[in-house]
């Protein structure tokens, strides 16, 4: 294939690439932690502090983790096929699962570089310089983490919100940092900075559990939330009511951006199949009307005894 | 609802026999994992004794291996018990899926396993050293893994009879320590024989690859079973067969069919479609004698229905996970099997080989789902 032709191909790529929101956001998320991480590559390599080493590691989580967001809504956003009949929307816990496993290898490597310089105290050169690199990259991680939740939140991502969540950790991780090589430049203890570094190794630790437990859940066909139950409770009851039909239950299980809702009714045992269709189609419309891209299912669990008005009469 | 259409409707059905519809077996299979925790403090406590009789080095780091299995185990444990939990509030359609992360973690170990072999291997390679006195420290290895090697056995047994990837899981990593054992013997015996140092690191890499292979199968295996993949083929087929009974002698249809698991339990889904004139009462008994028969095929299933009017076009066009039709009848959510991942790894050969030679390789038709 003659090179410019490759070259179109990639062009073309990289245009659908951005032409959805997500997987743009997705990839500008990839480009900005990796400016973070070698900014603060720099800020170690100048000053030798173990807190801008550990600091650095913990962006460097933050860039695989988006790398593994771009590759989740890829595969979240697929079609339903025969092997996955209810779509890939659950990829998008797997990603963070992968997510939290590489931050507890940081966690691992911060604490024992943390706690080896804390019986080998070292002191920091250049502090300043490092200090003013680490600020400035903490101050655009806030701007940019900002900017990401607002397309999470419109684009029901939640690959994307855990990817602000984790730049937002990593900011304030900054801040602790270089309040900590401050504070050893003007007081000179040269232990304060591999003290910091383990603050940062604990809260990378914590942002990892937080990110496996709410992974772990969603893997486990855990229950929407209470607020989307409750609405999905509310509208039972409404078109129950009004359709003359009972409610025996109702199932729900939350896969990514997207949910499944199973609700069991009885119907009175003499409406024909045909009027049952009207009930059931006014209960899906409804349900699913409550939120995008959830998926309802109406089962007839029994047919009750006793005469209601036909839902086509009415 | 007048006379003359009840007077139309089908012959009524004999009354079901209750079915118990339970995977889960009377006993917890707990029992399993204990068993495999008591092996794993057997076998670490006979390679510490032997290493405070021996003071070799070697067996120390035995039996710090060992400890592996007994965080397996424990792991397994955990995972069986949250598995068995009845379905609550929080998770309405029980807690099977815990039993993927147990198997994803065992499968995580074995490739961690092969990699320390790897990683004690690749230097011999390059400067042979002479094999140690082997004595005790082999004897020891060997009855350990007789012992790892009656526990896996149980264990995948148990694990084909319960339909527990947790249990085959944790037997197969039971099963690469007794990998490793016979190529340390077989390694052992190679260089005795021959001479050639080098036999022993090589041997030591077959091993590995071998393990990774496992670990790699059982962390792929779990994922897919955490992505709510359908139901094997061959499940799948009984339920087909089921479904073209009542097509041919119910005059109803079935489409929409939709199945996922979650370890020992499965989960099928589907629309039927039955004539727009018979009852509620008629089309639910329908309805339950599919569930049942499919539950009595399948045991573990949980079975969903969803009625249709059969005259209904709307009926004909909801097969789609929206139920906005977006799926044809033939290549919807139960027809393409792979079907997207063919056609990308289609297109993408396309473009680096240009149309011509793409158009050699076969696309796989969609599987007609529907029987």
């Amino acid at each position: 294939m003659p090179p410019q032709q490759s070259a179109s191909r990639i062009v073309r790529l990289a245009s659908a690439e951005l032409a959805s929101p997500v997987r743009k956001q997705a990839w500008i998320g990839i480009a900005a932690a990796l400016g973070l991480t070698i900014a603060k590559f720099f800020a170690w390599r100048l000053t030798g502090s173990v807190g801008f080493y550990s600091d650095m590691l913990e962006s460097l989580t933050v860039v695989a983790g988006a790398g593994i967001a771009v590759a989740a809504v890829r595969v979240a956003g697929r079609a339903p096929d025969a092997r996955h009949a209810f779509g890939h929307a659950k990829a998008e816990y797997f990603a963070s699962l992968i997510d939290a496993i590489l931050i507890f290898v940081t966690t691992a490597l911060i604490l024992t570089s943390a706690i080896d310089r804390l019986r080998h105290p070292q002191a920091v050169q250049n502090g300043w310089y490092g200090v003013i690199l680490a600020l400035g990259s903490s101050i655009f991680s806030i701007y940019f983490a900002r900017r990401l939740f607002t397309i999470a939140r419109t684009e029901r991502s939640i690959s994307l919100e855990a990817e602000a969540r984790h730049l937002v950790v990593s900011a304030i991780v900054s801040l602790g940092v270089v309040t900590g090589v401050v504070f050893t430049l003007l007081t000179g203890w040269q232990r304060l900075d591999p003290i910091i570094a383990l603050v940062v190794g604990f809260t990378a630790g914590v942002t990892g559990i937080v990110i496996l437990a709410d992974s772990l859940q969603g893997l486990m066909d855990s229950q929407v939330d209470r607020g989307s139950l409750a609405a999905i409770e509310r509208v039972l009851a409404d078109d129950a009511a009004t359709l003359g039909i009972v409610t025996l239950g109702v199932r729900t299980r939350a896969a990514g951006s997207e949910d499944f809702v199973e609700v069991t009714v009885a119907m009175p045992s003499a409406w024909t199949v045909d009027e049952a269709r009207t009930a059931i189609a006014r209960l899906e419309r409804d349900l699913a009307a409550l939120q995008p891209g959830r998926h309802v299912t109406v089962v007839l669990g029994a047919a009750a005894s006793g005469e209601a008005p036909s839902p086509l009469s009415a | 609802m007048t006379a003359s259409s009840t007077a139309n409707q089908p012959h009524p059905r004999p009354p079901l026999p209750p079915t118990s519809g339970q995977a889960g077996p009377a006993r917890s299979l707990t029992r399993f994992a204990w068993l495999s925790i008591a092996a794993a403090v057997i076998t670490i406590s006979m390679k510490m004794a032997a290493w405070k009789l021996t003071g070799s080095v070697g067996l120390l780091s035995d039996a710090l291996e060992s400890i592996v299995n007994l965080v397996a185990a424990v792991a397994a444990l955990v995972a069986l018990h949250v598995a068995e939990q009845e379905p609550d509030e929080d998770h309405a359609y029980g807690h099977g899926k815990a039993e993927y992360f147990a198997s994803g973690l065992e499968g995580m170990l074995v490739v961690v396993a092969a990699a320390t072999i790897v990683w004690a291997a690749i230097p011999r390679l390059f400067e042979p050293v002479g094999i140690e006195s082997a004595g005790i420290g082999i004897a020891v290895s060997v009855v350990a893994s007789l012992i790892n090697l009656m526990v896996a056995l149980r264990l995948f047994r148990a694990a084909k009879e319960y339909r527990s990837i947790t249990l085959e899981a944790d037997g197969k990593h039971l099963i690469t320590d007794v990998w490793t054992s016979v190529g340390v013997v077989i390694g052992i015996g190679a260089v005795a024989l021959t001479g050639w140092h080098r036999l022993d690191p090589i041997i030591a890499l077959v091993v590995a690859a071998n393990i990774v292979w496992t670990g790699y199968q059982l962390m792929r295996r779990s994922m897919l079973g955490l992505l709510d993949t359908a139901i094997p083929a061959d499940e799948l087929a009984v339920v087909n067969e089921i479904l073209g009974r009542y097509r041919t002698t119910e005059g109803v249809e079935t489409h929409a069919l939709r199945t996922r698991q979650a370890a020992s339990r499965r989960f099928v889904s589907l629309h039927v479609l039955v004539p727009n004139w018979w009852s509620v009462e008629h089309g639910h008994e329908l309805a339950e004698h599919i569930e049942h028969d499919i539950r009595v095929a399948l045991p573990g299933t949980t079975v969903f229905t969803h009625l249709e009017p059969i005259d209904d076009p709307s009926s004909w066009a909801d097969e789609g996970l929206d139920g906005s039709g977006a799926a044809s009848p033939d290549t919807g959510a139960d027809g393409g099997e792979r079907q997207s991942g063919r056609d990308s790894a289609h297109r993408a050969l396309a473009a680096i080989t240009g149309e011509r030679i793409a158009s050699l390789i076969p696309v796989r038709r969609p599987r007609q789902a529907r029987a």
